[in-house]
């Protein structure tokens, strides 16, 4: 009976020791490229305005189209995501974001060309994606995942960013 | 003793305290990820997930190989037969110094293979003849990968294509860029190459290749035959050139030359004919147009030119053949992904008969057209797929072919599952409607003629096929199939005027199966055991159809193992052993195959490589000739 009460005891010790660890120095959040992309989709729409004729109603998702739905799949669809966000595969009618994850750069650049005037938020993760007209561009800095917003290709979708999207992002001002 | 427990009970509580403080983090990230704003993502960390190894399609009802860049070095290969005797269901065996008989599912008869073979989308299957000019076609260095397609995809690849495709892809000019020097030496000979890439403003790659060699191969002569080919020299120079703008376009054009000469010895083949010096020259020229039109679609346009000299005894000539594609795959548009497309191949020659052997001069022109469809329909989204797909080949007397298939995949989790059905047909080639030689059936010789008269050879296939990803590391593929062959063209002899012809008097069923393993055992050892048999029940007007290389029945299997063996970052020794059976001549006993190949990354330029071939024993692999063992060194040297 002592010896099991020690053996309790130092467990306890073992889980206080190290729990206040955590708590104080603050835990480094860390996820996959493609959870952070999810994400960072989730809430980017809350950032754009689309046309009132394309704007889903409130009680509809967004669809998000993306050109390798798989490697989305496993973070839409989890606790209240469902009823928000609708995944499919790209090419989609009715479409309000576009991820462009995985395809040959003349392919984003055919898809980018005939979509250019639509209402849709395109989203790529390349240079040449946002050189092709992408309106926001994924890139890595220091091992974190960054925006940048091409504020012509937007007004030409006829989509509106919000100021306080295009303050943390970095503005693209090359030619389009 | 308390000492003891008081440690074992620190360790316990840091392992407890670890393991749950480990989950309830893991349980938290997600949670804590999903409360982030915006900002806030900003600063997560990004790790990334291991890649894997390139593997073989899995998202096609075929049975499909895919060979990359490492399968093509670890294989010790200096020619591209030898790759391809990596793959179940490739029945791969040397004839001569520069003849290889090549079969896929049956049918490696230097002369009557059936199946087609193309260099980026060239055909370099003969017109003329049906054979591959395996000597004189692509620098090993600048494979990109070879895609082998095991059975019937006619309605895609047309009357060439009847039992299976080889498509050997290079590497772009962009992904050549720098120099390259490769040098192999040893008892088949010496061989020497160069190539340089460079750019052309900001969107265009070339690269320039210039390569030769001289060599006597490893062959062992019997008391019986001693007529190997020998001084087998050549040259050759290539060059491609790509433009790729930023945009949706590329352009691209390769141009090539090769000239050479061979001591043919006359032993490698069953024809009769007197040993004699043999030149042979190539060239072809290519142009493709790609545009991108959105997500895995795109207008693709190829055309080419490609000259080859042809020598049979001692008839003698040159062959051109222009061809064009168009091809057209769509976007994806509900449940249907279609593909279509036209091309048309024209063909002369201008062949001069020989006293033995002959050709007729009066149809040295052919025109042949087609076009194709096909239409992938999603059954169930991301799981069941059912394709539709027909192709009408236009031959020459205006007939017309069609020849169409029905295939269906299955996926669930890491298993897949396909069946397909399709109608293949294969044109005669020049030589069998109007060739005339003469040949050696059981120390008999007979000349054939050609009637001009023959019909297209018939197959029906049924296929299926088992592709699993047990765990990441291992990959287990299985294919099975029956071939119901009709027409198919055989020799039908005259013993009293010692004279043979051609007829489609030939049918009957051929039953196999296919199955390889790749295991990614530890770090440091890969294993891919494979196993292929045929049984083939094919049968004529002669009890036995009998010579130019005619199937024959009864069973015939290849089981091999090859091993990879990482001994540190920069060395690694690799090796193939097997046992061969071929399904076409059963007068050629089986042999048991030893290669091995060892090398050494001496610097991030330089990689040396130790090649030994047919080790085990000399032997028999298709003709008379005994292919002996051989032992290379390889020296590349990136600039």
């Amino acid at each position: 009976m002592r010896r099991f009460s020690s053996i309790i005891i130092t467990v306890l010790v073992g889980i206080f020791c190290l729990l206040p660890g955590t708590a104080i120095g603050g835990k480094r959040l860390s996820a996959t490229s493609e959870q952070l992309q999810a994400l960072y989709v989730q809430r980017l729409v809350k950032y754009v305005s689309w046309p009132e004729s394309v704007r889903p109603d409130k009680n509809k998702p967004f669809i998000i189209a993306a050109t390798d739905i798989k490697k989305l799949r496993p973070y839409f669809g989890q606790k209240n995501d469902a009823t928000r966000f609708k995944l499919v595969q790209w090419p989609a009618e009715g479409a309000h974001v576009l991820v462009i994850n995985g395809a040959p750069n003349r392919e984003v650049a055919a898809i980018l060309k005939r979509t250019a005037n639509l209402p849709l938020l395109t989203i790529g993760q390349s240079q040449a994606n946002l050189r092709c007209g992408v309106i926001i561009n994924f890139y890595m800095s220091q091992g974190k995942l960054k925006l940048q917003i091409n504020p012509t290709a937007a007004g030409q979708a006829g989509l509106f960013i919000s100021s306080r999207l295009m303050k943390i992002a970095r503005i693209y001002g090359g030619k389009k | 003793m308390q000492r003891l427990v008081a440690v074992g009970q620190i360790l316990t509580a840091l392992m407890f305290s670890f393991f749950f403080c480990a989950g309830f983090a893991y349980c938290s990230d997600y949670d804590e990820l999903a409360t982030l704003e915006l900002e806030e993502l900003m600063d997560v960390e990004v790790v990334t997930t291991s890649s894997r190894r390139s593997e073989p399609l899995t998202q096609v009802a075929g049975a499909v190989v895919v060979l990359d860049e490492e399968d093509i070095f670890h294989s010790g290969a200096t020619t591209l037969p030898e790759v391809l005797k990596l793959v179940p269901g490739v029945h791969v065996s040397q004839m001569d110094l520069d003849k290889w008989a090549i079969g896929i599912r049956g049918f490696n008869g230097i002369l009557s293979n059936k199946h087609l073979v193309m260099i980026d989308g060239r055909p370099i299957t003969s017109p003329t003849t049906g054979d591959v000019s395996w000597g004189s076609n692509v620098s090993l260095s600048d494979i990109k990968r070879i895609e082998i397609v095991r059975g019937t995809w006619t309605h895609l690849w047309g009357v060439d294509s009847f039992t299976g495709v080889i498509n050997v892809i290079t590497k772009t000019a962009a992904e050549t860029q720098g120099g390259q020097s490769v040098t192999v030496a040893g008892t088949s000979g010496i061989e020497q190459s160069f190539r340089y890439g460079g750019t052309i403003g900001d969107n265009g790659h070339y690269r320039a290749y210039v390569g030769g060699w001289e060599k006597n191969g490893n062959w062992t002569s019997t008391s019986e035959d001693n007529r190997s080919s020998s001084d087998w020299s050549k040259k050759q120079g290539e060059v491609r050139i790509d433009w790729e703008n930023a945009f949706t376009d590329s352009l691209s054009f390769q141009g090539g030359f090769a000239d050479g000469s061979i001591k043919d010895g006359a032993g490698g083949s069953g024809r009769i004919y007197m040993p004699h010096m043999r030149d042979n020259t190539n060239a072809f020229g290519q142009f493709t147009w790609n545009r991108a039109l959105g997500l895995d679609s795109g207008i693709n346009f190829r055309t080419s030119y490609t000259y080859t000299d042809i020598t049979v005894d001692d008839l003698k000539g040159g062959t051109n053949t222009v061809d064009a594609d168009l091809e057209y795959a769509a976007e994806q548009n509900g449940i249907h992904r279609m593909t279509m497309g036209i091309g048309s191949r024209y063909y002369w020659d201008d062949i001069r008969s020989g006293t033995n052997t002959s050709i007729d001069r009066q149809r040295r022109y052919t025109f042949a057209a087609n076009g194709f469809v096909q239409d992938r329909i999603t059954l169930s989204e991301d799981s069941t797929y059912l394709t539709l797909g027909t192709k009408l080949d236009l031959l020459r007397n205006s007939q017309v072919e069609v020849q169409p298939t029905i295939r269906l995949l299955h996926t669930y989790e890491d298993m897949e599952f396909w069946g397909a059905i399709s109608r293949a047909v294969r044109a005669d080639t020049r030589w069998q409607r109007s060739g005339s030689y003469k040949i050696n059936v059981k120390g008999e010789e007979y000349t054939v003629y050609a009637p001009d008269s023959l019909s297209t050879e018939k197959l029906i296939s049924y296929e299926a096929g088992y592709r699993q990803r047990v765990t990441p590391d291992l990959h287990w593929d299985v294919s099975l199939y029956i071939n119901e062959y009709d027409e198919l063209i055989m020799l039908e002899y005259d013993k009293a005027t010692r004279t043979a012809s051609l007829d489609n008097s030939l049918k009957g069923t051929s039953y196999g199966v296919e199955t390889f393993l790749e295991w990614d055992a530890y770090e440091w050892l890969a294993l891919t055991p494979s196993a292929s048999v045929i049984y083939q029940n094919i049968y004529g007007h002669e009890k036995s159809p009998l010579g130019n290389s005619m199937p024959e029945e009864g069973v015939a299997y290849e089981l091999k193992v090859q091993t990879r063996i990482k001994t540190t970052d920069n060395t690694g020794f690799d090796f193939l052993i097997g046992y061969m059976k071929g399904p076409t001549d059963k007068n050629v006993p089986g042999y048991l195959c030893l290669e091995a190949h060892t090398y050494w990354k001496a610097t991030d330029t330089l990689m040396l490589e130790l090649i030994g071939r047919n080790l085990s024993e000399a032997s028999e692999q298709y003709s008379s000739l005994h292919v002996g063992p051989s032992a290379d060194l390889r020296v590349t040297w990136n600039f």
